[in-house]
């Protein structure tokens, strides 16, 4: 019964720590949530509620609201989720809206394995380094 | 970059290499992500009414210009060794006579005219008297506007995009120094040189394709490339300039590491590492498999370029010397980030040279002209000392051309050589070498001779130093030192415009 009692706040808080992950050059990538505090890089964009992540290399991350998908079909893939169609970023490849931004990368995943689909991932704010 | 690269070097002999430390300012919001297509983008509104075009259709005569002076002329040339051979220049600074990219005449017979040359970046002073003739098109991602300030930059000061466009195409004139190609049409396009989305990265590829680019050039990484920026950097590669593959150079980076699986890295990419003034790979030059090519980025001394004018800039008068200190610290410009417009600058060369040349055509080119760094020599492998003052140093021969050869040590501490030692066969290819003078404790260069000329030529010398330390038995690691020595060449200008003439 102690290891119940033990197990239970763990459980609690467990979904508040859950990493997450996304596709990438057709493998998993996890991402490690951060709490965004000052030490985090405060990222300006039009995207929501930016939340942070570090990656497997320990480069720090931000995803919003926001989806790119590559796909021939996208009139299809507008209709089958609920998405919102931001722009065309270029030929094929598409900038999107999604709803929640909780169901980011479930619906980013989604969309991954979704055949009509070529890849899809969040819109990542990315540190450019210059070299 | 000078900064950061400077701040590399620090934390490299400290035993650290973080490059994640830094702050993240500002930055605009993005509030437009709209890419610009034939339909909803308004045409550039530039001074210069050039239309972009989808290519450069036409095949330019290239205009030898004989008795151009372009050493007087430009008041600064003297000091760009990395694409001028100056002999005073170069023994005040004790250049190898090899550590320029072998322009020859070329720099009077061609000068990248009509070949457009997109510049990815931030910082641009457009208004620089050295740069503006050449400009083309400004353009933010950010804001979709025209970039019209004097120093457009997301950070309070900075210099990078006026010191890469300069190296690439800063004009032949009678002031400052000149670009590789000073004829080169330039795009300038703005991204943040801080946290940037994808989605922005992309657009900037896709401007840079709108306007025409035959060539982007690309001093700066993610260190983690995304699937649809990979995509949208692939297939411009590919489909480009008609079919012909639009030409994409990054930067290898600046960590002295494997290169990461980010643009550099892209197959379709040219990756470019940096040589230093002896012609060799730089302390810092990333390395790897992914790796393409190299040239002079600069170590113990600076790329002389471009610097925004004014209180914008860290220089009095608009340009960074290859020696510059400001406020007691070095600030020259080093790093991949010189090299790789180096590079982007002798590819528009080439394509003056023949308009039609596909990127797999280049490629294979550059592959067969470059001068090699660190292929088919000697590869250095391994070494045992047993905290001996006599270390035994052997290695791997790559190449039964060059098996004839002695090896020197170059002491740190003092600057006093010794050797050279002969080789002799350990079989199966590998070499080996008693030192058979009795060196101090301190760290040693291994520098790889030529048999015949021991004297002069260093036909392979390693940057990996290793440490005579009687309390320890240090050993190199083979594997690091495999990966380093990876073979990549050194641009050849000349060989490279030879063979496409051919």
């Amino acid at each position: 019964m102690r290891r119940f009692l033990f197990l239970f706040p763990l459980l609690l808080t467990t979904p508040l720590l859950a990493q997450e992950y996304y596709y990438n050059n057709k493998q998993k990538v996890q991402l490690t949530p951060i709490e965004s505090n000052t030490s985090t890089p405060q990222i300006r964009s039009s995207m929501k509620k930016i939340r942070y992540f570090e990656t497997p290399n320990k480069q720090i991350v931000g995803v919003g609201d926001e989806i790119i998908l590559k796909t021939q079909e996208i009139q299809k893939v507008l209709a089958r989720y609920d998405l919102t169609l931001i722009s065309e970023l270029s030929q094929d490849l598409y900038l999107l809206r999604v709803r929640d931004c909780s169901e980011l990368f479930t619906l980013s995943n989604t969309l991954y394995e979704d055949s009509e689909v070529e890849f899809a991932h969040p819109n990542f704010q990315r540190k450019v380094q210059k070299r | 970059m000078r900064y950061i690269v400077l701040a590399f070097f620090l934390l490299f002999f400290y035993g650290c290499g973080s490059d994640t430390d830094e702050k993240v300012p500002t930055e605009p919001t993005e509030t437009n992500t709209t890419e610009p297509t034939e339909t909803n983008t308004t045409e550039p509104t530039e001074t210069n009414t050039t239309e972009p075009t989808e290519t450069n259709t036409t095949e330019p005569e290239p205009e030898p210009e004989p008795s151009l002076p372009l050493a007087t002329q430009n008041p600064l040339f003297y000091q760009q060794w990395a694409i001028h051979y100056d002999a005073e220049f170069y023994a005040q600074n004790r250049i190898s006579s090899d550590a320029h990219i072998n322009p020859q005449d070329l720099l009077q017979r061609y000068s990248g005219k009509t070949i457009r040359v997109a510049v990815i970046d931030d910082g641009f002073d457009v208004n620089h008297p050295d740069l503006k003739e050449n400009i083309i098109i400004t353009k933010s991602v950010l804001t979709d506007a025209q970039v019209v300030s004097d120093v457009s930059h997301t950070n309070d000061t900075d210099h990078h995009g006026t010191s890469v466009a300069g190296i690439i195409g800063a004009k032949n004139n009678t002031i400052g120094i000149m670009g590789l190609a000073s004829n080169v049409e330039l795009i300038l396009i703005k991204i943040p040189m801080d946290y940037s989305s994808d989605a922005a990265n992309i657009k900037a590829f896709d401007l840079a394709e709108f306007y025409g680019a035959d060539i982007i050039n690309c001093s700066w990484g993610t260190g983690e490339i995304s699937d649809g920026l990979r995509a949208k950097i692939a297939d411009l590669a590919n489909n480009g300039r008609n079919g012909k593959g639009t030409l994409v150079v990054f930067a290898s980076g600046n960590n002295n590491t494997l290169m990461l699986n980010d643009e550099s890295s892209i197959e379709e990419v040219f990756g470019v590492g940096a040589t230093d003034r002896e012609g060799l790979r730089t302390l810092y030059s990333d390395f790897g498999p992914d790796l393409d090519l190299s040239a002079p980025g600069g170590d113990l001394l600076g790329i002389t370029t471009l610097d925004p004018l004014g209180s914008d800039g860290s220089s009095a008068d608009g340009y960074i010397r290859f020696d510059q200190f400001t406020d007691g610290v070095e600030s020259y410009f080093i790093g991949t980030s010189a090299a790789a417009p180096i590079v982007s600058a002798a590819l528009a060369l080439a394509l003056e040279a023949d308009p039609d040349l596909t990127r797999t055509q280049l490629f294979e080119h550059l592959q067969y002209t470059s001068k090699r760094v660190g292929q088919n020599v000697p590869y250095l492998h391994d070494m045992v000392r047993s905290s001996s003052n006599t270390p035994l140093i052997t290695g791997t021969l790559a190449s039964s051309e060059f098996s004839d050869f002695s090896v020197r040590l170059l002491s740190y501490a003092n600057g006093l050589s010794y050797g050279p030692y002969s080789i002799s066969s350990l079989g199966s290819n590998e070499w080996g070498t008693f030192v058979t003078d009795s060196l101090a404790e301190g760290e040693y260069m291994i520098e790889v001779f030529a048999k015949e000329s021991e004297t002069s030529d260093i036909i392979f010398a390693t940057d990996q130093s290793f440490i005579i330390d009687n309390e320890l038995n240090t050993y190199t690691d083979k594997e690091l030192q495999r990966n380093d020595f990876y073979g990549y060449g050194k641009l050849d200008l000349s060989e490279l415009i030879e063979r496409i003439l051919k």
